[in-house]
């Protein structure tokens, strides 16, 4: 049964925002659909008061096109009044004068540091810290992580000490290269065992795993089949995998669980982690590059599951055209046909 | 060079074009769009009732 946490005051408001991001926001409108399935949105308050048309146009873009909702807060977040009450003051306007029915708007709230006012109302007032504490404990209770202090955490977050891994990086990606299909096949169901086992333990890969894991993922068939076997719902856990691995990754196999990272943020409805994630990817990588049209559509992850049985079915098929095929049961692929991702060649450019 | 699609990215493409309701939107702008999972629809939908 769905945990309901019942907001009721404008310092709750505030408080939750932090928890749905990852952090707290700051020189940014934060948009609230109350109820439904449209997206909360963050985005950074425009730069230039040119900007400011096109910055309207990208949000009413999504809640007025494609993703309707019938009632909104929004939050602006900043020290600059003037700035602060110009971009809602243009938000509001566009929304509830288009042509099509846009939401009812309300609370409107420009927060300055601990202190906020409502716009429609002119009510002021200093954020509680008792009422922050209590929204941080419902969280805790339901096994959130705990917000970063600001956006660029989530970043810094991303970058360990790859010393360990790299280690035993060159060794393993040379074993992969030497794999004939069965040693493809043998590494993949370890991988799949290994992650199976992170799921029930959440215990991180010792360095010789995470580079014998580093040097097989990038072999597209392995990384699909991880990929297309995984729920929305285990997202998370999928995400805390390809995290840590990003962070003990040597650049030169940093990529794959970079865009793995990517996917799985997606999945889980993180778009800011998602950004920072494809933030990591260095060389053109197509899975990265699909996950950057998803974000950028506001594609909301939710019909993942409901594909997958195509996907699977998929899968069957190609696993039975294999079958059929005498020349693909008797001719296991050399080496040299290997298809391993090579990142410089195989995608066009992001 | 690999031009083919593997199936992870065409089910990603799939997932892409089957949620085109709208306009494309503008490319390069970067909102961190957040969609709750299930169980929180229902704490969104108390907020400030």
């Amino acid at each position: 049964m769905p945990k309901v946490l019942k907001i009721s005051s404008h310092d709750e408001l505030i408080a939750h925002i932090p928890h749905v991001l990852g952090f707290t926001p700051e020189s940014s409108v934060v948009c609230v659909p109350l109820g439904g399935h449209s997206p909360t949105s963050r985005l950074d308050l425009p730069d230039a008061e040119q900007d400011l048309t096109s910055w309207v146009t990208a949000l009413t873009d999504v809640y007025l096109q494609r993703h309707p909702a019938d009632r909104m807060a929004i939050l602006v977040y900043g020290p600059d009044g003037r700035a602060c009450i110009e971009a809602v003051a243009a938000l509001s306007q566009a929304l509830t004068t288009a042509e099509v029915p846009g939401p009812e708007l309300g609370p409107l709230l420009w927060v300055n540091g601990e202190h906020w006012t409502d716009l429609l109302t002119g009510q002021e007032g200093t954020s509680d810290p008792m009422v922050r504490l209590g929204v941080d404990a419902e969280f805790a209770l339901m096994g959130r992580v705990m917000p970063a202090a600001q956006r660029g955490d989530l970043e810094a977050a991303m970058h360990g000490d790859p010393i360990g891994v790299g280690q035993h990086q060159g060794p393993a990606l040379q074993r992969v290269r030497e794999l004939d299909e069965a040693g493809r096949e043998r590494e993949s169901a370890w991988l799949r065992a290994r992650v199976e086992e992170f799921g029930q333990d959440r215990r991180n890969l010792s360095d010789v795993d995470a580079a014998r894991a580093l040097a097989i993922l990038p072999v597209t068939e392995i990384r699909d089949d991880l990929a297309l076997s995984m729920r929305q719902a285990d997202a998370h856990v999928y995400s805390e995998l390809w995290h840590d691995l990003v962070r003990r990754a040597p650049d030169q196999v940093r990529d794959t669980p970079a865009a793995m990272l990517a996917l799985t943020s997606f999945l889980e409805g993180r778009g800011a982690q998602a950004w920072m994630a494809l933030d990591q990817v260095q060389a053109p990588n197509r899975l990265a590059n699909l996950v950057t049209a998803a974000l950028e559509q506001a594609v909301n992850p939710r019909d993942w599951d409901r594909a997958a049985p195509q996907a699977a079915s998929m899968l069957m098929q190609a696993a039975a055209l294999n079958q059929e095929s005498p020349t693909a049961q008797r001719t296991p692929p050399r080496a040299s046909e290997s298809s391993i991702v090579d990142p410089d060649t195989s995608a066009p450019g992001r | 060079m690999c031009t083919t699609p593997s199936l992870l990215e065409s089910r990603l493409a799939q997932l892409i074009e089957s949620s085109d309701s709208g306009p494309v939107l503008e490319p390069g702008v970067h909102i961190d769009f957040v969609f709750s999972p299930p169980q929180d629809a229902a704490r969104v939908a108390e907020l400030l009732r």
